[in-house]
C-alpha cells in the first residue's frame, strides 16, 4: 500500500512537471547555453544506476532538457531516457520585479555576486525524471522491471558573474545612478539647489531603499557602493558652485558631462560582452545540492511497485575562465561529491547504505569536453561471507556540443559494482553514449 | 486632438505640449513603455527615470513602467513630466558581429484605463539607445 502510494504522488509529480510544456508550445525559439545541455548526472539517472557521469557541474537551469542514451544493462545494451525541467524558468521571467517581458534582461540572475538565498534556491531548482530497464545488481532481490527515477537538484551557490559582465554590471548600474540624479535636477529651479550634495544624498537613500526592497538591483558590494557615493559627494562638493544663477546651469553641465563619461564606459563594456563567446557565464564557487528517489515497477507492473532507494547529496564545485579575452570557450573544473544512499533493505535491495565521496576535473573547449572522475563508494554493512566493504568507479567521459540543442555524450570506464554481495567481482567495464536534447521554445511575449 | 511625438532618440528632450480633454480631468493620467524586441538572441536592459517636476515617480528605474500613475489630469495640469529611458541590448549567445537588431520604443498616455495617444521612436543602430521625453500637460 505504501509503495503504491508512493508511486502515485510520482504519477501526480510527473504530470505536473509535464503540464506546462503543453503551455509554452507557441513560437521562436529559446536558445540553448552551451553548458545547459548536460543532463548525463540528472538525480534520476543517478539513482537508477545508470548515470554516465556520476559527479556533475553545477549547471544553469534550462526550461527543459531531455536526454537519451544507451547503457550496458545486465549484460545488453538498453534505452534510457530522462528529463529535467526548471519550474521557475516555465512560469517564463515576468515574476521578476526587473523584468516584465520576455525580451528584458534579468540583471538578478546573472549580476549579483550575492543574491538572496531563497531566491536562488528557487531559480534554481530543477526537477528530473527518467525511466530504465533495471539491472538486478542495483536492485537486488527485487525482481526486473522498469525503473523510475525522479530526482530535484538546486544550487545553494551559485557563483559570481564573469569579469566582463561583471565590469558593465557595475557601469550600467554607476549610470543608472547618475541618470537619476540629473533628472532629479533637470526640472529644478535655482533655489532648489542651494545644497547639491543633499540631493544626491536623497537620491542615495531611494535607491538604497529600493535595493533593500529588492526593487532594483545592485552588483556593487556594500563597500563598493559607498567608495562610489561618497566619490560623488566629492566630486560635486570640489565644483563650488558658489554663485546663485550659475550654480543650477554648471551643475547640469558637470552631471551632463558625466552622464556622458560613464554611457560611454558602459557601452565599451556591453560591446566587450557582447562580443564574448560565451557572454553570460557564472565562474567560481558553485554548490548544488540534490535528492531523489527510485522506484522499481517489477515485471513491468504497477502493482509491483517497490520504493528501492534515496539519496541525498552535494556536489561542489569551483570553475576558471581560461580565456579572458573572450574568443573561446575555454573553462576548467574541479568538482567533488558527497552522497548518501538509503536501500530499501526490507526489499532486499541491499543489506547496506552506501556512502559515496568522489572527485572530477573537467576540460572545456569550445564545443568539446573531456573530463575524468572517480568515486569511492564505503558500504555501511557486508552481506554474510563477505568482507570488502567498498567498491569504485573510475570514468572517461567526452561531450561534443553537435548543435545549440543538441550534446553527444559517451563515457567509458568502470561502474560501482552493483550490490555489496559482488563487491569480490571482478570490475566490469562500461561504456555508455547518448544524445541530450534541449527542446525548442517559444518567447511567450509579453 | 492630435499631440505632438515628444520621444527624442539619443538627444536632449525638447519641451512640448501634452493636451488632455477637460472631459478628462478628473480621470488618473499613467503612462506605459515598451520595447518591442523580438528576437531570442537578445534583451534589453532597462533604465528609466520618470519626474513630474522634481517628483520622482518611478524610483527603481526598471523595469518598464507598466501604468505608472502619473496622477489626476486637473492636478498636473501645467505641470512637466520627464521621461528618459535608456535601453541596452545584451546578448545572450555572445559572438556578436553583425549588425544589432532594431526595435521600436513605445510610450503610451492612458487617461481612466482608456488610451490619449501612442507615440513611437526606432532605436538607433548602437548597442545603447536613450528616449527622451519632456511634456507640459494642459487641459484644454
Amino acid at each position: 500500500m505504501k509503495n503504491k502510494i508512493i508511486t502515485l504522488i510520482c504519477l501526480v509529480l510527473f504530470g505536473a512537471t509535464l503540464w506546462p510544456m503543453f503551455g509554452l508550445a507557441q513560437t521562436g525559439v529559446d536558445n540553448q547555453k552551451f553548458e545547459n545541455l548536460k543532463l548525463n548526472s540528472s538525480p534520476a539517472f543517478v539513482l537508477l544506476g545508470i548515470e554516465p557521469d556520476n559527479i556533475q557541474r553545477p549547471t544553469s537551469p534550462s526550461k527543459l532538457v531531455a536526454g537519451l542514451q544507451n547503457a550496458v544493462i545486465d549484460g545488453k545494451l538498453q534505452p534510457n531516457v530522462a528529463f529535467e525541467i526548471t519550474p521557475y524558468l516555465l512560469k517564463s521571467e515576468k515574476g521578476n520585479h526587473q523584468v516584465k517581458t520576455d525580451n528584458q534582461f534579468d540583471a538578478d540572475a546573472y549580476l549579483l555576486s550575492h543574491p538572496d538565498f531563497i531566491q536562488t534556491f528557487w531559480r534554481n531548482l530543477s526537477v528530473s525524471l527518467a525511466t530504465s530497464p533495471t539491472d538486478k545488481q542495483t536492485f537486488g532481490d527485487l525482481k526486473p522491471g522498469t525503473g523510475l527515477g525522479i530526482g530535484i537538484h538546486t544550487l545553494i551557490f551559485d557563483g559570481k558573474p564573469n569579469k566582463r559582465l561583471k565590469t558593465w554590471g557595475d557601469l550600467f548600474f554607476k549610470w543608472s545612478v547618475i541618470r537619476k540624479i540629473k533628472a532629479s535636477f533637470a526640472l529644478a529651479s535655482v533655489s532648489q539647489v542651494a545644497n547639491p550634495t543633499a540631493q544626491f544624498d536623497v537620491v542615495f537613500k531611494e535607491i538604497d531603499n529600493d535595493v533593500k526592497a529588492r526593487k532594483r538591483f545592485n552588483p556593487l558590494s556594500d563597500q563598493e557602493y559607498r567608495f562610489f557615493c561618497d566619490s560623488l559627494r566629492s566630486r560635486v562638493a570640489a565644483l563650488q558652485l558658489t554663485e546663485v544663477g550659475t550654480t543650477l546651469a554648471g551643475l547640469k553641465e558637470w552631471l551632463k558631462k558625466l552622464d556622458d563619461q560613464y554611457e560611454q564606459a558602459q557601452s565599451i563594456a556591453i560591446d566587450s560582452v557582447n562580443h564574448n563567446k560565451n557572454p553570460l557565464a557564472k565562474e567560481g564557487f558553485m554548490l548544488d545540492l540534490a535528492a531523489g528517489k527510485a522506484l522499481l515497477f517489477q515485471d513491468n507492473t504497477f502493482e509491483g511497485a517497490a520504493g528501492a532507494k534515496a539519496a541525498l547529496w552535494i556536489t561542489p564545485s569551483y570553475r576558471w575562465n581560461l580565456d579572458q579575452q573572450g574568443q573561446s570557450i575555454a573553462m576548467l573544473d574541479l568538482m567533488a561529491v558527497a552522497r548518501l544512499t538509503w536501500n530499501n533493505q526490507e526489499a532486499g535491495v541491499d543489506v547496506a547504505n552506501y556512502f559515496d565521496t568522489g572527485a572530477k576535473i573537467a576540460y572545456t573547449l569550445n564545443k568539446f569536453t573531456g573530463s575524468f572522475e572517480g568515486v569511492y563508494r564505503h558500504a555501511s554493512n557486508t552481506p554474510a561471507g563477505q568482507q570488502k566493504k567498498y567498491t569504485y568507479r573510475a570514468t572517461i567521459g567526452l561531450n561534443y556540443k553537435l548543435s545549440e540543442t543538441v550534446t553527444f555524450t559517451f563515457n567509458f570506464g568502470t561502474n560501482f559494482d552493483g550490490n555489496t554481495a559482488t563487491y569480490t567481482d571482478p570490475k566490469q567495464m562500461f561504456a555508455v553514449g547518448g544524445l541530450n536534447f534541449g527542446l525548442p521554445f517559444i518567447q511567450t511575449g509579453k | 486632438m492630435a499631440n505632438q511625438n515628444p520621444i527624442h532618440v539619443n538627444e536632449e528632450e525638447v519641451l512640448t505640449t501634452f493636451e488632455i480633454s477637460a472631459a478628462d480631468q478628473a480621470k488618473q493620467v499613467c503612462i506605459t513603455i515598451d520595447a518591442d524586441l523580438n528576437d531570442v538572441k537578445w534583451k534589453l536592459q532597462t533604465d528609466t527615470q520618470v519626474f513630474l517636476e522634481t517628483e520622482d515617480l518611478y524610483t527603481p528605474s526598471s523595469p518598464l513602467p507598466e501604468n505608472l500613475g502619473v496622477g489626476v489630469a486637473r492636478d498636473i495640469a501645467g505641470k512637466r513630466l520627464l521621461i528618459q529611458t535608456a535601453l541596452v541590448l545584451v546578448s545572450t549567445v555572445g559572438g556578436v558581429t553583425g549588425n544589432l537588431p532594431v526595435y521600436n520604443y513605445t510610450l503610451t498616455f492612458t487617461a481612466g484605463g482608456l488610451e490619449l495617444a501612442k507615440f513611437s521612436a526606432k532605436s538607433s543602430d548602437k548597442n545603447t539607445t536613450q528616449f527622451n521625453s519632456l511634456s507640459k500637460f494642459s487641459l484644454v
